[in-house]
């Protein structure tokens, strides 16, 4: 099925043959996910080994009904509402320096979309080996700055999106504004790298 | 004494100190950061302590911060 009738004969070809890999699917990887699905890329590589919880629902793509769920299983039922044939490879497992090359080595760009610092770094590092473009955020707690998130190129194959400053902390929690912002600019700059424009 | 653009800035350096021994006089904790090198991109986990910097290179620094 074909949820963008807006593309291009030239545009649908490039969306159709793209396989795109996800690192997490919290509230970045979940939003970039129904993002890049309404704009019509349609194959995807995802990891996550975690559960939906009730602290979850303020800016990630999930519904009360399914706290408890895994979220592999929850995001497959609700991506597939958008798109019913849009082709999900979800691991349910924790990604790890060693694991990272194997399971998005098909990818033609990969979206870092962790919670945590030190593993933002670890798939940058697990991935630089590779030429694949990783698209990854960093500062995007809080409320209001929106112009202060934004791309960054960094070196050839690195996009980083954020204010590089609004880390998580008890006094700055992630919301689904910001979240959002950063999550549409990673599946835009995902887009402008597959049709090769201007991030 | 030679010189790299650091951050955008034109910024002096020791001949012969490593990637690590600038960021560390400059009190800047490698954990966490990001370096773009001339154009190549660098972490923590490559061995900074044995890469030394150039007249006329240019290091970036950006910071991975938690939240997604």
């Amino acid at each position: 099925m074909n949820v963008n009738p807006y593309l291009s004969a030239a545009q649908q070809t490039i969306f159709t043959q793209a396989k795109i890999g996800i690192a997490g699917l919290g509230g970045l990887g979940s939003n970039v996910l129904s993002h890049l699905i309404r704009a019509g890329v349609s194959h995807f590589i995802a990891a996550d080994f975690d559960t939906v919880s009730p602290s979850n629902l303020n800016r990630q793509f999930f519904f009360a009904d399914q706290i408890g769920q895994k979220k592999t299983t929850a995001l497959t039922e609700n991506l597939r509402r958008i798109n019913p044939d849009v082709e999900l490879e979800f691991h349910d497992c924790l990604l790890t320096e060693e694991n990272i090359p194997e399971i998005f080595k098909n990818c033609h760009v990969v979206v870092e979309a962790f919670d945590k610092a030190d593993a933002k770094t670890m798939l940058i590092t697990a991935l630089s080996k590779t030429n694949i473009p990783i698209v990854a955020a960093s500062g995007l707690a809080g409320f209001g700055k929106s112009n202060d998130i934004r791309v960054r190129k960094v070196g050839s194959h690195l996009y980083l999106i954020g204010d590089l400053t609004s880390g998580i902390s008890p006094e700055l929690a992630p919301a689904s504004p910001r979240v959002g912002i950063a999550a549409a600019m990673q599946a835009n700059t995902v887009i402008a790298i597959l049709l090769g424009i201007q991030i | 004494m030679p010189k790299i653009t650091f951050n955008g800035k034109e910024t002096e350096f020791t001949a012969g100190e490593s990637l690590l021994a600038f960021l560390q006089s400059r009190r800047f904790a490698v954990k966490s950061l990001i370096l773009d090198w001339n154009g190549q991109i660098l972490t923590e986990k490559d061995p900074l302590d044995t890469l030394y910097p150039k007249d006329g290179d240019t290091v970036d620094l950006f910071s991975m911060v938690g939240g997604g």
